[in-house]
Order: structure tokens, then C-alpha cells, then sequence
């Protein structure tokens, strides 16, 4: 519990860095992140920038999501339990937010992209919710996001069972500012409502 | 390390989370069917549309039978295959792990198949599954042997039995 409480102490101070950092870093040396990486290597970033194609066809970036708080799960839609019941999780916050909802993006990701096509992630978020917005891409774009918020998602034989392989992925859903940068991390099974006052803390 | 420790933490807030939810259960209005002293309820599905080729189903195994069995395999019309597994978390990591030698039902012991846990996984859906339908399963236990019943079809977002609140 102390090591928990010291990494959200040290995660609070680098954010502080960041800020600082950025600010500086943007005044002195216009948009170069490579100072801002610097200023803070070690700590956990999570996010960045992506190009990825969402359940309508468009190719997307993060630029398309910032100005809005982003709840990010990583999963594929072959997933019979874990993903289904994320993706209820994020439909209940989106309702019991109601109008507060239009500055938050839930957004749902796959790690398959070979079976997720636009289609299939399309039926899949939008049987939840309608403001899901659900993102895939080439296994190029794939690998590059989940690098992007250190997502670790593996399909199992996929040889042996071409059709219904099983994938291993990071259950975590993730709060993103509007600036795009991680707020915090909840753990699969975290209920709404726990994510819902996240949400209210900066919106 | 520190995000290691974390990950741990979560892990085990996450599981116990499960703990405290699976207290909160209360009946619905499904069918329960008995034989050879092994009793099925609540067996449910969520709903599923036209381009889903998996889904997954849950349900309540009670063993009165005094000895202990097994459900070796589940079959049903609706899928090609279909297999019991269960999922397994490891540091924030989510596993499905076919069960290949099925679930234990030990005399005298309530098991549950829910979301987070054992499930009952299609693999290549033959039709859609629409919500408020239902579908058949036959369900081999090694002693007791072969018992049908039938899974109600809720809505994509159901956590089963569970309370929302």
C-alpha cells in the first residue's frame, strides 16, 4: 500500500515536471519532444500519438480525440467474457453521466486486428452504447498503440486455430485528460460508479 | 519495479473486487433443471449480432448428488465448437484457458460460471443471438452424464445475476 501510495506521490511530482517541462520546453525549442521525454524518463508514460481507422471507416489520430477526456480499453471482439463486460462498464458510466458524457470519449481498441475488421468492431461497440467509439488498423497501427499505452496482447496458437484463436491482453482501462495524457489506470472490474468520480475530478 | 508492485496491486484489488461482487447475488427467474442429483440454474448468454462468430454462456451447477463429478464437454445446436473455459488474471494480464478436463463439481458444492470465471465459450456462431431468445445446452457431467437446459438470451451488457447497485 505504501508503494502504491509513493508511486502516485512520484507520479503526481513528474506530472508537476511534465507540465513544467513541456512549458519550457515548448518556449525554448518550439515542439521538440525529445527534450519533454527526458525531463521525464522513468516514469510510466502512457499514450501518445496513434493512427488507427474507428468503426466508421475514418482513419483517426489522437489529435481527433483531444479537448475531450478519453476511457481507453484495449480487447478483441472474439473475447466471450472479459471484453463484453468492459465494454458494459463503459456503456453504464457513458449513461449515468448523461449530459456530462459529451466530453468523454469511451473508446475501445482491438489488439485483433486481423478479425476486427471496421465492421465487426462497429457491431461490437455499437450493441453497447452508441457513443463507443471502437479503433482498428493494420497489425502496424495495432502494435504501434498498444506500444504507445504499453498494452500487452498475444494470440495463442493462433496457427493451430486460425479461426478462433484466443488473445491474451492487458485488462486495464485508462483515463486520459484532454490533453491526452494518462489520468489514471483502473483495473478490470472496476465498477462504474469508481470510474465515473475519476471522471467528475477533471471534467 | 514500483510498476510491477502496481500491477500487483491492482491484480489483487481487482480479484477481490470479483470476491465481493460474487456475495451480491440474487435469483432470477430462469429455469433450473435437476437430474441424477445434479442441479443447473440461471444459465444466460448475452446477446450477440450477425458478424459475432463467439459468445459466452453462464450458469449454476449444484452437486447434491453425495459424490463428487464433473462436466466433462457442453454441447449446443447454435456453434460448431464448444468448450469450457475460464479466465485468469495475471498482473492486469487476461487469459482464457480452455478447461480441456472439464470443471470439478464436488459433492455438496455450488459452482458458478460467471463473467470473470468458468464460461461456457461458442466458437463459431451459426446465427445471431438476439435478446429475450433462447437456445439449448447439454451439459455431460462424468457420473450424472447428460442434462439439457436452456440458456436465456439477456442483453449484451448483462452481468448475469448480479445487483447492479
Amino acid at each position: 500500500m505504501n508503494k502504491v501510495f509513493a508511486y502516485l506521490i512520484t507520479g503526481v511530482i513528474l506530472l508537476g515536471l511534465m507540465a513544467g517541462g513541456y512549458v519550457a520546453s515548448d518556449r525554448i525549442f518550439g515542439d521538440n519532444s525529445k527534450v519533454k521525454s527526458t525531463i521525464i524518463a522513468g516514469a510510466p508514460q502512457i499514450g501518445g500519438a496513434f493512427s488507427l481507422v474507428n468503426n466508421k471507416g475514418e482513419n483517426v489520430t489522437e489529435k481527433d480525440f483531444q479537448g475531450k477526456l478519453m476511457l481507453v480499453f484495449f480487447g478483441y471482439t472474439n473475447c466471450p467474457d472479459v471484453c463484453p463486460t468492459e465494454m458494459s462498464v463503459f456503456a453504464n458510466v457513458m449513461q449515468e453521466l448523461g449530459d456530462e458524457g459529451k466530453d468523454v470519449t469511451p473508446v475501445f481498441i482491438t489488439v485483433d486486428p486481423d478479425r476486427d475488421t471496421v465492421e465487426v468492431v462497429d457491431e461490437f461497440v455499437q450493441a453497447f452504447d452508441a457513443s463507443i467509439v471502437g479503433l482498428t488498423g493494420t497489425p502496424e497501427q495495432i502494435n504501434a498503440v498498444k506500444k504507445g499505452y504499453r498494452i500487452y496482447g498475444h494470440a495463442v496458437d493462433k496457427e493451430k486455430d486460425p479461426e478462433f484463436y484466443l488473445v491474451d491482453h492487458t485488462s486495464f482501462t485508462y483515463l486520459m485528460d484532454r490533453q491526452g495524457k494518462l489520468y489514471t489506470a483502473f483495473s478490470y472490474g472496476t465498477s462504474a460508479e469508481k470510474i465515473i468520480k475519476a471522471i467528475k475530478e477533471i471534467l | 519495479m514500483t510498476m510491477i508492485k502496481f500491477t500487483k496491486f491492482v491484480a489483487l484489488s481487482a480479484l477481490l473486487g470479483m470476491m465481493v461482487f460474487s456475495g451480491n447475488i440474487s435469483a432470477v427467474q430462469a429455469e433450473t433443471v435437476s437430474a441424477n442429483g445434479i442441479e443447473i440454474s440461471d444459465a444466460w448468454a448475452r446477446a450477440r449480432g450477425a458478424t459475432a462468430k463467439v459468445a459466452g454462456a453462464f450458469l449454476t451447477v449444484h452437486n447434491t448428488s453425495g459424490q463428487d463429478d464433473r462436466i466433462v464437454s457442453v454441447q449446443s445446436p447454435i456453434a460448431g465448437r464448444v468448450e469450457l473455459h475460464t479466465t485468469k488474471m495475471t498482473d492486469g494480464v487476461m487469459k482464457m484457458i480452455h478447461m480441456k478436463d472439464g470443471i470439478e463439481v464436488k459433492a455438496g458444492a455450488t459452482v458458478m460460471l460467471k463473467p470473470g470465471a468458468y464460461h461456457v465459450m461458442f466458437m463459431g456462431l451459426k446465427h445471431k443471438l438476439p435478446e429475450g431468445s433462447t437456445f439449448p445446452l447439454t451439459l455431460t457431467f462424468e457420473k450424472a452424464g447428460k442434462i439439457d437446459i436452456t440458456v436465456m438470451v439477456k442483453k449484451v451488457g448483462a452481468m448475469g445475476t448480479m445487483k447492479k447497485h
